[in-house]
């Protein structure tokens, strides 16, 4: 008799139907993507890199349907096969995010100390970094051991978020360490690793996911830079932003699709992704909420959708 | 009787320290600490309920989780059968967490929301590695309807927010009972509960206490729960004991001036009487800088001068009195009496604007005669250099002293004299 | 006492809040009930969690939260209060009508003075009042209310729990309304603050003629400072009365069980009701009480029972009604008359 999808139900249920719209909005632009990436091979009518039997530089046609670039590549498979790269890559660097800064966020926030202050220190200091140039720097860094390519560029991607999880899932954890259940669990005997894992990180894992999906939004469109600066790419992989990089001078000659519909298409997955995260961030959010319900004529009869504050529980019965 | 008592609490001292403001903290100046549990003794036998009766500020919390060490108490000693647990080092004392365990206050925030009842009863054995999962899974269910949570099969599986206020009640209970402890501190049980739940709740303690052979130490500020609960207790104020002993011996005749406040501020159910009492003004002084001497003297009806004031007293006590006073009297009172300077036992006062030095030394002396228990202390009142000075006697810590069976600390009971002449 | 001014006056009110996500189904917390508070006087209004007396309390003051419906007559101070608009609402409370909550914390604005908090108020319902007599008016409520004038200046923080639940009130009463309502407002204070603030409540009704609405579950309170009472149960008030009579001596089987498990000194043993209190989205039919009623008969779960006037007051319930005056039970269907 679990609790949580009867939870997830009720949010659902006493969404604004603006949330939900944009919920489902972004979840079908995402799953587009999802799909192309997915089944790239599949779907692209030509190969990542292939450029035989390929005229160069046509517009969007039949058979080439945005169009091919300078170098003889088909731009409708690039765009297919850079949505694969760029959910790769966007999933490892946020997960990479997530292991390091989740339970850094745990230790430091439960523990306190000099522990908590000097790392907090660090991720500050890499918070304030503007969040590109800190990839560069990172992409540059990593040339060195990880070379290019798609983990080079993980890394230097999920660098920029460890701080937004651990400082989120630090902030957290302070507040449920002061809860009494967690007080319990040392009455009861628990270590404090025991503590952690079984007590406080459950409890302090919801923040996660709602930062999870706007910061992949964040890391398409940093993605997109470091591609078109040339760092974190292993020619020639399809990548969006290096295959605007690699189409600027078309643009001066009139030669449109080879930039467009990369372009497009990084913004169709971002916009994408922040939909899906600002509804998810709606929905669980009460505040926000609360502003989407509507007000019925002066106070009578109005068409309602809260919870008012004494719900008897409804597993009812017996004392 | 020559065993010794279960537990037994010697002189326990917990502090707390503020951080203090961010001035003072460039400054290199340590923030002050609070003493919440300020030499505290208590003795409890097997199988008793002891009761520690409080309001907010008086330490109760405090003494309950320091005796569980669950906040690491700063000096003092807590004897468990004997054996002196604050001694043991942390790895050592691991174990005897076992023989002791707490139930909270709030159900809703004792249960984590993100574990089912089950596991929530069964990983404490876990923990210890008495049991496996299974049989843990087991016990928790045979725990479940123990505690009057049938079927346990559904309650197994339900999350705390699936249940109500009581019913959480008694899956904390049921938790703290899994390691089979023979110590329980029970935090306030009850009173976050309906009337008519919380009646089945003290009933199931009061059950499991019968069954299990338990000894509790019952937390709470309601004299009226405490009374048919308890068989001895000890009334707190602001971190230090006032008065204990017996349940029966205190309640029939309370010693200390704050034990009877808090029975006479006890809402009398029977409406037939409602004779006005004397509710008792102020409030729970700021621990940080507690009263001298008694703790509770400032609020006292019968305070005098053992009981330790001091400047600041006086003046709480004149603005008490300001209020209380009419317009026009207030308003010549205070404009006679100009700045005043606290200092220690020590208050100056500088005549106000207008106002005439022997105008001032007059209503000082008319206060030391006709005001509250402040003024009849003063000692002296004289003038200096354009200044009244007023000073106050010193007074001394009370002592616990035994009187017919219970331990009361208050002036008005003083060492030695069975009786005293000095209680009017 | 019934010569007395009518200051609040409600008739058949009902206040319901819709499920979510279940558009039709109604979670009903007030159904359908009659109270009536005199000026001078303090009505205790008692219930557990989950009787709907805090909507009760809300619904006074026109402080549902968006979203709730109310029906029914509702007078407070001579004004029909349903139907008005949120402007009129506002201008009612503080000056006919005010509201005194558990946290008191939560309600004071923490980066105002306290002098300043009443001197905004007073400035909003009373126009044209110069700040001089509105400062004038904070510290006579504040010195009423044991609080030294010269205070009035610090800050929310700078006081205790049982301080700002006195700034609360004299928040409440300052430009004297003819109603206060007071919602558990000695949940979260020290017993003696308790004493002194139920004391204060009542002295309001004693000595300014202030009708006083206690909502509490705590019916030591009711019978220390009210004059009458009206239990509540599921939504529902089963009885109402002098203190006297319903603490001393209730009609209703909910109130006996109510008024036995309360401990207080002379407790010889631990008495409770059996069972838990309905879920409110889904009550019992007929009486609401009667499943867990040590008197129930077969009319009591079919049918609800009215108010009987019972001694100074009424009960809801049919051991109250004459036997032959009880509606007999229908046959089942199906089965031969």
């Amino acid at each position: 008799m679990s609790d949580r999808p009867k939870k997830l139900r009720g949010l659902w249920a006493s969404a604004h139907p603006t949330a939900r719209h944009i919920i489902v909005a972004g979840a079908v632009i995402t799953l587009v993507f999802v799909v192309l990436a997915l089944a790239a091979p599949l779907l692209a009518p030509y190969g990542e890199a292939q450029f035989q039997g390929i005229p160069q530089l046509q517009a969007p046609s039949a058979r080439h349907l945005f169009g091919t670039t300078n170098l003889r590549y088909d731009v409708f498979s690039r765009v297919i096969f850079g949505a694969r790269l760029a959910f790769e890559v966007v999933v490892a660097s946020t997960l990479v995010a997530m292991c390091i800064g989740v339970p850094l966020g745990l230790v430091a926030g439960y523990s306190g100390g000099w522990l908590d202050r000097i790392l907090v220190m660090v991720t500050d200091a890499m918070y304030a970094f503007p969040s590109l140039l800190l990839a560069i720097v990172a992409a540059f860094a990593l040339r060195r051991w990880v070379g290019q390519g798609v983990p080079a560029a993980a890394l230097s991607i999920s660098v920029i978020y460890i701080p937004q999880y651990f400082r989120v899932v630090r902030n957290h954890t302070l507040s449920v360490r002061e809860e009494a259940f967690v007080e319990a669990a040392r009455a009861l005997g628990a270590g404090r690793s025991t503590t952690i894992a079984r007590y406080v990180f459950p409890n302090v894992i919801q923040s996660v996911p709602v930062i999870f999906t706007l910061n992949a939004a964040d890391a398409i469109l940093t993605l997109a830079a470091l591609g078109f600066l040339g760092y974190g790419v292993h020619v020639p992989s399809a990548e969006w932003g290096y295959d605007i990089s690699k189409a600027i001078s078309d643009a001066a000659s009139g030669f449109w699709w080879t930039s467009v519909f990369p372009g497009l298409a990084i913004l169709g997955l971002t916009t994408g992704l922040t939909l899906l995260g600002e509804g998810i961030n709606d929905l669980v959010n009460p505040l926000l909420r609360r502003r989407g319900l509507r007000r019925g004529a002066a106070g009578r009869h109005a068409v309602t959708t809260v919870l008012p504050e004494v719900v008897p529980s409804e597993v009812a019965p017996d004392e | 009787m020559s065993s010794p008592s279960f537990l037994r609490v010697e002189d326990l001292r917990t502090t707390y320290h503020l951080s203090g403001s961010f001035a003072s903290r460039l400054a290199g100046r340590p923030g002050a600490s609070i003493a919440a549990v300020d030499g505290v003794s208590l003795t409890v036998e097997r199988g008793a309920t002891y009761g520690v009766i409080g309001e907010s500020g008086s330490g109760k919390t405090t003494l309950g989780r320091s005796i569980l060490r669950l906040v690491e108490p700063a000096s003092g000693r807590v004897m468990l059968d004997g054996l002196d647990i604050l001694a043991l080092r942390p790895r050592d004392f691991r174990p005897y967490r076992r023989r002791m365990q707490i139930i909270f206050q709030d159900p809703q925030a004792a249960l984590s929301p993100a574990m089912t009842v089950g596991s929530a009863l069964s990983h404490p054995l876990i923990i210890h590695g008495l049991a496996g999962r299974d049989e843990a899974r087991r016990r928790a269910g045979e725990m479940l309807e123990r505690v009057g949570l049938e079927p346990a099969g559904r309650f197994l599986n339900a999350y705390p927010t699936d249940l109500s206020g009581g019913q959480k009640q008694r899956a904390v209970i049921a938790r703290s009972l899994m390691l089979g402890p023979e110590l329980v501190v029970a935090d306030e049980p009850v009173s976050m509960l309906d009337a008519s739940v919380r009646t089945k709740i003290l009933s199931l303690l009061a059950d499991l206490q019968r069954s299990l052979g338990l000894t509790y130490v019952f937390i709470t500020h309601d004299l009226a729960t405490a009374h048919f609960v308890c068989d001895s207790l000890a009334i707190m104020y602001l971190g230090k004991i006032v008065e204990q002993g017996p349940a029966r011996a205190v309640y029939a005749e309370p010693r200390h001036p704050y034990t009877r406040a808090l029975l006479a501020a006890l809402p009398r159910p029977d409406p037939s009487r409602r004779p006005s009492r004397e509710i008792i003004g102020g409030e729970i002084p700021d621990a940080a800088a507690p009263p001298a001497h008694c703790r509770f003297h400032p609020r006292c009806p019968r305070a005098f001068a053992p009981c330790g004031f001091e400047a600041r007293d006086l003046v709480d006590a004149l603005e008490a009195r300001w209020t209380g006073l009419g317009e026009e009297a207030f308003a010549s009172e205070r404009a006679l009496l100009g700045r005043m300077a606290p200092h220690g036992r020590t208050l100056i006062v500088m005549p106000g604007r207008g106002g005439r030095l022997e105008d001032v030394v007059q209503l000082l002396e008319r206060l030391r005669e006709e005001g509250g228990p402040a003024f009849r202390t003063i000692q002296s009142i004289t003038s200096e250099r354009g200044m009244a000075v007023v000073e106050v006697p010193p007074g001394r810590d009370p002592e616990p002293v035994a009187v017919e069976g219970t331990l009361v600390a208050c002036h008005l009971y003083p060492e030695g004299a069975a009786g005293s002449n000095d209680r009017h | 006492m019934s010569d007395a001014e009518r200051v609040l006056e409600a008739s058949g009110l009902r206040v319901w809040y819709a499920m979510p996500g279940r558009a039709e189904r109604r979670l009903v917390a007030v159904d359908g009930i009659d109270l009536v508070v005199h000026a001078g006087e303090c009505l205790g209004l008692v219930g557990e969690s989950g009787s709907g007396k805090s909507s009760l309390g809300r619904a006074v003051l026109g402080l549902l939260p968006e979203g709730a419906g109310e029906e029914g007559e509702l007078r407070v101070a001579g004004s029909q209060t349903i139907g008005m608009s949120a402007a009129e609402l506002q201008k009612l409370r503080g000056e006919k009508v005010s509201l005194i909550f558990q946290e008191p914390m939560g309600r004071l604005d923490p980066l105002m003075r306290v002098e300043d908090q009443f001197v905004e108020m007073i400035r909003a319902h009373r126009h044209g009042i110069s700040r001089a007599r509105a400062r004038r008016m904070c510290h006579e409520t504040l010195a009423s209310l044991g609080i030294p004038p010269r205070r009035a200046r610090q800050w929310p923080h700078e006081f205790s729990g049982g301080m700002r639940q006195r700034i609360m009130i004299g928040l409440g009463i300052v430009l004297r309304p003819r109603l206060v309502v007071a919602d558990e407002p000695t949940t979260a204070l020290d017993t003696l603050v308790q004493a002194q603030i139920l004391d204060i409540l009542r002295r309001l009704a004693d000595e300014q003629q202030i009708a006083v609405l206690l909502i509490t579950h705590n019916i030591g309170a009711v019978a220390e400072i009210c004059d009458r009472v009206a239990v509540m149960y599921a939504a529902k008030v089963v009885e109402v009365g002098s203190v006297e009579q319903v603490l001393g001596a209730p009609a209703h089987p909910y109130t006996q069980g109510l008024v036995s498990s309360v401990i207080h000194l002379d407790t010889e043993e631990l008495s409770s009701i059996p069972g838990s209190p309905p879920d409110l989205a889904a009550p019992p039919p007929g009486c609401r009480f009667h499943p867990r009623c040590p008197y129930v008969m077969d009319v009591c779960s079919s049918v609800e029972p009215p108010a009987v006037a019972v001694g100074d007051g009424a009960a809801a319930c049919w051991l109250h009604v004459p036997e032959a005056s009880r509606p007999t039970m229908a046959p089942p269907r199906g089965t031969p008359p």
